[in-house]
């Protein structure tokens, strides 16, 4: 079977030329793959950003914890200069 | 010691360990109201998008993207003009709240940009035969897009001083001369981007084309809302412990560097 295959068209040739196909020209792209695709896409930029907020939040936590971290210790050295 | 202390006052005081209130807080409530109605939105616009809503005549399946990216395109609008208006409101008068609309503004502007740059190309291949090409309004959503990235990267890279907020601010408002220009771009200088919503075409052409793209719609519209508001209170913690950092420094106390 030498069936011409449908090419991929440049915006300009689909204006100027039209060329003929044998049958029914091969689907280019599926369209129940390209929605999956999209829609793929869509929530794995949502659960990035929510990725991403949780790492901030988690710095967030960390330097909350160094400053706590710093009361302790100077409550530690203000009890044992009252206590010497 | 202060650790232990304060944890067990936030639980005498109705509050739980690491400051999570065991007390609902009244902007928790609104938080958790707004998730809940995105939610039963998104879910109802999924619902209607590919079990009601019949499948078009010449693109197919295919165009049950548009009832997802064009709220998307409304979500960065919404998200741009938060920017806008917390950028200009910092300008004005300088507060950590209108500097955490801006910025919580600009990335859903990125978040939801990326949804219109991923799915757009998509429905083009089926739709145009190829995924992208140099139309106006493809072009000037990108730029948009683009600003809005060249802001988050400012303030990623940059300090979180006056100086460097309030040249945030500058390129916030900068940003939003762009939104008129992607909206009328078709109008203008034609293209071949679709106007189905706001051309003089015949439209969604059945009843339930123009209840999935309402509910897409609304559900969008809650959902950044809901987005920016939890960015925006991520955004003002960062700001009360920075400053809290800062008074720890002054009264004598280093925090950072022997955590």
């Amino acid at each position: 079977m030498n069936q011409e295959q449908p090419t991929q068209p440049t915006p300009d040739g689909r204006s100027t030329d039209f060329k003929p196909v044998e049958g029914a020209p091969a689907e280019q792209y599926s369209g129940g793959a390209l929605l999956v695709e999209a829609y793929a896409a869509i929530w794995l930029i949502l659960v990035a950003w929510l990725f991403m907020m949780w790492r901030k939040q988690s710095s967030l936590a960390a330097r909350l914890d160094g400053l706590e971290a710093a009361i302790d210790r100077a409550e530690a050295a203000k009890a044992k200069k009252a206590a010497s | 010691m202060y650790r232990a202390r304060r944890q067990s006052t936030l639980w005498e005081s109705g509050e739980g360990p690491g400051n999570v209130p065991l007390v609902k807080r009244k902007g928790d409530t609104i938080f958790y109201a707004l998730l809940a109605t995105s939610a039963i939105l998104l879910l109802l616009t999924i619902h209607w998008a590919f079990l009601k809503a019949p499948i078009e005549a010449r693109m197919g399946i295919v165009q049950k993207i548009f009832y997802f990216h064009v709220p998307s395109a409304y979500a960065m609008y919404i998200g741009a003009t938060s920017c806008f208006c917390g950028s200009v409101a910092y300008l004005l008068k300088p507060t950590d709240v209108r500097d955490a609309i801006a910025r919580a503004g600009a990335e859903l502007s990125i978040v939801m940009g990326a949804i219109v740059m991923i799915t757009g190309p998509l429905w083009a291949a089926k739709a145009w035969g190829y995924f992208w090409t140099w139309d106006p309004r493809l072009t000037t959503a990108m730029l948009s897009w683009l600003i809005y990235v060249a802001y988050v990267v400012l303030r990623a890279f940059s300090g979180d001083g006056p100086g460097e907020r309030k040249f945030a601010a500058a390129l916030g408002v900068l940003g939003a001369a762009n939104l008129p220009i992607i909206h009328y771009s078709v109008q203008k200088w034609g293209g071949q981007h679709p106007t189905v919503v706001t051309g003089k075409g015949g439209g969604l052409q059945h009843p339930d084309m123009k209840i999935a793209f309402a509910l897409g719609m609304i559900a969008f519209t809650v959902f950044a809302v809901t987005l920016i508001y939890a960015r925006v209170k991520l955004e003002l913690v960062k700001s009360r412990l920075s400053r809290a950092e800062e008074d720890a420094i002054d009264l004598g106390l280093d925090d950072r560097t022997e955590a």
